[in-house]
């Protein structure tokens, strides 16, 4: 009996430690912010450093696939139900990524949850599956992600997202656009680096690639609420020059 | 060429034109000179803390060392929780309160301005959002 239990100790202890080596991924879970290091003097100013979106046709930005709501651009009456249009409203991506609001980050074993303060959650499945075949996936918002960890590094891959503007440097997007996110944690996990790459052989001659950081909120931060009425013509314009007494 | 050749070309033109101007799915900042920061010294008339954007209701009164901030000014935040980040809340001002306000112009000289930041009386700056002021050298005292 005693013969065995050295052995047996020191199998149980390599089992152990490759156990754990196998579940030491970082966790991205909590709220995180961007801050403004360089001084950029307005909202603006942020991304003007990121390169310029080598396009294939400068002139041509894809067009949405989808019809709006006959809603789209009226004003909305008192009671009634309100519609926000895809890709009307700054939701979804690339935006969410880059705004001044906080970003809440869930992660658990087979899914990531990143969270904005206005509608338009991306989901990140890690359980292995593929993206949905181009003729079936509804583009949206936030396109459809499937993520899966290098080391300690987190790779999303995205296609499926809504034709537009709006990628820092001035990039475009077709739902067939593949973005390219690379999550990893450092300063101690107290800072969140994304790089972020655009492709496209329809639309960019080489991929935008740009990087974000992320601060970590305290953790009694909480989510706060920003909502969106894209029939609302204040969401355009509001600024209404005042009487002038 | 005749008058409709013209006018389609105009068109063309045009669609072009907005075809290569960038989609901001939120209201752009371009209506605003972003580079330009000036100071409105005056009394808030209303503080509206609301989506999709708060407005500061600002009158510079006559006799402004700066003649061009004299008047009533609706100076445009950002949605409430943005706002609260940078330390507003809807207690931050009242009307009647003495405001130091730093903002970007519209560039149709319209009485409106995107808020950059808040000077309060302690010293202390609330801003807008996450944007600070230039650290490459650039002045940090308004252009006025």
């Amino acid at each position: 009996m005693r013969k065995l239990v050295i052995p047996g100790i020191a199998i149980y202890g390599l089992f152990a430690a490759v156990a754990n080596a196998a579940t030491s991924i970082p966790d991205l879970t909590g709220f995180w912010e961007r801050h403004d290091d360089v001084g950029a003097g307005s909202f603006g100013g942020l991304d003007e450093k990121i390169p310029k979106a080598d396009l294939i046709n400068p002139q041509e930005m894809p067009r949405e696939v989808t019809q709006l709501p006959p809603t789209e651009g009226k004003p909305h009456k008192v009671g009634e139900a309100y519609v926000v249009t895809t890709g009307r409203c700054g939701n979804g991506m690339p935006f969410m990524m880059g705004h001044s609001a906080a970003l809440d980050i869930v992660q658990s074993t087979d899914e990531v949850l990143i969270i904005p303060e206005f509608p338009s959650t991306r989901h990140i499945y890690l359980d292995g599956r593929g993206h949905p075949a181009p003729g079936v996936l509804e583009p949206s918002n936030t396109g459809h992600s499937i993520g899966r960890w290098e080391g300690d590094v987190l790779v999303i891959d995205t296609v499926g997202m809504n034709a537009g503007g709006g990628i820092p440097g001035g990039g475009r997007k077709s739902p067939e656009t593949r973005l390219i996110e690379r999550y990893k944690l450092i300063d101690g996990g107290k800072r969140l680096s994304v790089t972020f790459t655009w492709d496209d052989p329809k639309i960019y001659r080489k991929p935008q690639t740009y990087e974000y950081i992320y601060y970590k909120d305290p953790p009694s931060t909480y989510a706060l609420e920003e909502w969106c009425d894209s029939s609302d013509p204040l969401q355009r314009q509001s600024i209404v020059p005042p009487p002038q007494k | 060429m005749n008058s409709n050749r013209i006018a389609i070309c105009t068109i063309l033109l045009c669609c072009i034109l907005l075809l290569s101007i960038p989609v901001f799915a939120h209201h752009s900042f371009a209506m605003f000179e972003l580079t330009k920061n000036v100071t409105y010294k005056g009394t808030v008339v209303d503080y509206k803390w609301e989506n999709p954007h708060t407005h500061i209701i600002v009158k510079v009164p006559d006799g402004a060392s700066d003649a061009s901030t004299i008047g009533t000014w609706d100076i445009e935040g950002g949605s409430t929780n943005i706002m609260a980040r940078q330390g507003w809340s809807k207690a931050t001002y009242k009307p009647g309160d003495s405001v130091t306000i730093v903002a970007h112009p519209m560039k149709d000289g319209s009485k409106g301005a995107s808020l950059f930041y808040a000077l309060m009386p302690d010293g202390t700056r609330l801003y807008h959002d996450i944007a600070r002021p230039h650290t490459d050298g650039t002045p940090e005292r308004p252009t006025n």
